[in-house]
């Protein structure tokens, strides 16, 4: 026998249990999800794809006949590794530790819109999210905020401090749109007690924080034999730092001063920000929607944000207070998949597990979920008003009815429904399975029903 | 009249839509609103040249529109103004009386960011980030039921202007094989008892008059380059007597930093046709409609040096539909001379877009003024109502 809590554990914390799982979830199901807690290794067929630093390197300072080649083989291996990454979800045996990846970095969200961006997505995940998911909340956020990837998307590689060697030497201005997002949507959220000239001053920490692109690499050959004792730029773990370009003196955060140190005055302001209790707060608040409901409980938010508090930030103890949330194992269906859990688990639950990857891309996006191309810094939204509208929920059922025609063949109808929804299956659904005209229809029902829909 | 809704919530539902002819309430009022928001800040200038102003040819001396009667010449509407070559079309809409031209038109926000500038256009609160729901969806709260789907979007996800507590409709082409009937109206029986779920089926069940359209031309609508193929399937959702009645369409690319004569022609020509598209599918609705053209800000009066133009203030903004009092041109145009400009630079902001968003939705749509400026444009008490656009 399953249980519901196999379900809750399967769906709301995992992509959707694969043939048998259920049944091995129920035993344990919250020891299920938290024995899923720990360090994230990068998967060994992953180490083929190129890291940021190669990537700027090869961008910034080849010629253009060689920029093209590279940019052409790029996109290639960036579409063998988002295959990859799809294989990974379908099969792994930790689909919670993938579901805080994406949720981290959905958070810090990225999209492949201009083209430095497009090129850098891939690695961003890899090197600024993926290692820090079960780490310090303050880790994570300096490794995101000074990734290449982050600075290209909100504009801090063009944020140069007016009084810089470099700044007042040519026409200089500070960009705000890192400082501001970092305030607003990664720290202490929009009502979280800053200002605006909070996020001037963070915007002056930030200078210096950027990247080898091609304008950068113009502006080294400019005048880096201007200043021949200084080194133009520096690697800070995957971020780049350019002294030459960042605003000198003292800065004032949330009524704190920061001496002049460089790139340490990031460092400490970031761990500053991801110790105050705005943060904790906001990040609680965030975890609870995602993974209990869309207007979570305001006990169980302030239990995660207590957690966080008194950790420090731990993720790992963060995440293992979310799964022990009395709350989090209450209904079974408050929240609605995302387009892309849901093809993830349709996957999952018809365990097609190699050679049909290339038809799980497209279909996310005819649902409405392109990989790596969220609508605004804010990332993907996670309200169902979002998710179930009349034009997606259509797809979702098409999408259900080609899958189930694909990949449904062998697969007996009345297993697939105990093996995914059994413990919460209605009535009704159980009456239109069995009553459906053949067994594509009969799966593809159980695809496309609210329970499947639902976690 | 049976409601549909109620009936998929019910184990009848099998049978029942075999039979058909179920529909919607009635729409509580049958004005249509369009609204085609034209994203990264078209050139108001290049839409609507003037080209009877002493100074254009001065500031545009590379991208200026040729005068009238010359070779891709500005397409004359009176001795001051005419339109951008490609949206001839609109000319016999502005002779027969169903086309406003507006000049120097732009929203509260004076500064110079889209994504700023899209965000206050869209929440009408006067500020980027004042609210996190669209105006349009809080106007259709004081024109109908939060359930009614009223609104209409095209696409997997509403615009965040509709975004809110009132649910909408929304249509995309599929590239996928369509769910038949039968099998939709027995995952409604299974879906029983979800309201959200039932509610949203329904509104998908919708004839939603759906051309065939090809799987090329399914992507190209999908992915937003392609307006005018969407719009002949909106226009009749329009049209229909228990349909939605305010539609959002986005067309994306206008910011022209360079190549501003190439590469803004075919988004005119497709602003052009979107128009003349809806007007045709619409039929007798048409008269009942206004369709309005907006952009989050306008250009520089200056060509740039890579012959484009940088973010400014004013732009233009076309009132079009038969409930429109039309072949005008309405609202104060400010000069191109430099002490007429914004700042030196931007188009002044003579006129308001707010003003013609409150006149759409008090004189056109029938929405109370108090409920308008207190809920949906808060704020925005000296951008005064717009009026006599339109017909009695």
């Amino acid at each position: 026998m399953t249980s519901k809590a196999a379900f809750i554990a399967a769906h709301r914390f995992g992509l959707g249990p694969r043939p048998g799982e259920l049944k091995t979830i129920a035993k344990d199901p919250q020891g299920w999800v938290a024995a899923q807690i720990g360090p994230v290794p990068l998967p060994k067929s992953f180490e083929r794809f190129p890291s940021s630093e190669e990537i700027t390197t090869k961008l910034s300072l080849s010629g253009q006949e060689t920029r093209k080649t590279f940019k052409q083989e790029l996109r290639k291996q960036q579409r063998a590794e988002d295959l990859e990454t799809m294989r990974v979800k379908v099969t792994t045996n930790r689909p919670f530790a993938e579901r805080m990846v994406a949720f981290w970095a959905n958070h810090f969200s990225v999209t492949a819109g201009r083209a430095m961006t497009k090129d850098l997505v891939h690695a961003y995940e890899r090197e600024a999210i993926r290692p820090y998911v079960f780490g310090s909340f303050n880790e994570l956020a300096f490794s995101a905020i000074t990734h290449p990837g982050m600075v290209e998307y909100l504009d801090n590689g063009n944020s140069f401090g007016p009084n810089s060697p470099i700044g007042k030497r040519r026409k200089a201005k500070i960009n705000e749109n890192l400082a501001r997002e970092t305030l607003e949507l990664y720290t202490l959220g929009v009502n979280g007690g800053y200002t605006q000239e909070d996020v001037e001053e963070l915007a002056k920490i930030l200078t210096g924080w950027g990247l080898m692109s091609p304008q950068m690499a113009r502006v080294k050959n400019r005048f880096a034999d201007k200043f021949p004792n200084q080194e133009f730029s520096r690697r800070i773990g995957y971020g780049e730092y350019f002294p030459l370009v960042h605003e000198p003196g003292p800065k004032t955060v949330l009524g704190k001063t920061y001496e002049e140190e460089g790139p340490q005055e990031l460092r400490r302001v970031v761990d500053d920000l991801a110790a105050h209790p705005s943060t904790a707060t906001f990040i609680a608040t965030k975890l609870c929607r995602h993974f209990v409901d869309d207007n979570p409980p305001l006990i169980a938010v302030n239990k995660i944000a207590n957690v966080f508090m008194q950790t420090n930030g731990d993720l790992a103890q963060v995440s293992l207070a979310l799964v022990q949330l009395e709350e989090a194992w209450l209904e079974p269906l408050p929240k609605a998949k995302s387009p892309h859990d849901f093809a993830v688990a349709t996957f999952r639950a018809l365990q097609a597990d190699n050679a049909e990857a290339p038809i799980l891309l497209p279909g996310m996006n005819i649902m409405g979920q392109k990989l790596h191309s969220a609508p605004s810094p804010q990332g993907w939204p996670d309200e169902e008003t979002a998710w179930f509208n009349p034009a997606s929920l259509m797809r979702r059922i098409e999408w259900s009815r080609q899958i189930s025609k694909k990949l449904g063949k062998g697969w007996n109808p009345r297993n697939v429904l105990e093996q995914t929804i059994g413990p919460v299956a209605s009535e009704e659904i159980r009456q239109v399975v069995r009553g459906a005209p053949s067994s594509t229809d009969a799966i593809a029902f159980v695809l496309a029903s609210r329970e499947f829909q639902r976690r | 009249m049976i409601d549909r809704r109620l009936f998929l919530q019910s184990a009848g539902a099998v049978s029942v839509l075999a039979m058909g002819g179920v529909t919607l309430a009635k729409a509580p009022t049958d004005k249509r609103f369009v609204l085609i928001i034209q994203r990264g800040a078209q050139d108001g200038l290049h839409a609507l040249p003037p080209y009877g102003d002493p100074a254009y040819y001065a500031v545009r001396p590379r991208v200026g529109l040729p005068k009238p009667g010359q070779e891709n010449g500005v397409v004359k509407l009176d001795g001051l103004f005419g339109l951008h070559p490609e949206l001839a079309p609109l000319r016999q809409l502005y002779a027969s009386g169903e086309l406003i031209a507006l000049p120097a038109v732009a929203t509260r926000y004076r500064k110079r960011s889209h994504f700023d500038g899209q965000n206050l256009l869209e929440n009408g609160s006067g500020e980027p980030f004042g609210t996190t729901s669209g105006f349009l969806n809080r106007a259709l709260l004081g024109l109908g039921d939060a359930k009614d789907r009223l609104g209409l979007t095209v696409g997997m996800s509403a615009p965040l202007i509709l975004q809110g507590k009132a649910q909408v409709q929304s249509w995309a082409p599929s590239v996928l094989p369509k769910a038949s009937d039968d099998f939709l109206a027995r995952l409604a029986f299974a879906y029983s008892g979800d309201e959200v779920l039932s509610d949203t089926l329904a509104a998908a069940m919708m004839p939603a008059a759906e051309m065939d359209v090809s799987n090329k031309d399914a992507m190209r609508i999908n992915k937003g380059k392609d307006l005018s193929l969407a719009a002949a399937n909106v226009g009749a959702m329009l049209a229909m007597a228990d349909g939605p009645r305010v539609a959002v369409l986005e067309s994306t690319g206008w910011d022209h930093h360079d190549g501003l004569l190439y590469r803004s022609r075919n988004l005119f020509k497709d602003l052009a046709r979107t128009i003349t598209t809806l007007k045709d599918s619409m039929g007798p609705a048409w008269e009942d409609t206004v369709v309005m053209t907006v952009s989050e800000f306008g250009r520089t009066v200056r060509e740039n040096g890579s012959a484009g133009s940088d973010h400014g203030t004013a732009g233009t903004s076309f009132l079009a539909g038969g409930a429109v009092r039309g072949g005008r041109i309405v609202g104060d145009w400010p000069g191109l001379r430099s002490q007429d400009m914004y700042q030196g630079r931007d188009l002044f902001p003579a006129n308001s877009t707010e003003g013609l968003f409150k006149a759409v939705l008090i004189d056109h749509l029938g929405i109370s003024e108090g409920y308008v400026e207190r809920e949906v444009l808060p704020g925005t008490g000296s951008a005064r109502k717009t009026e006599g656009l339109f017909r009695a």
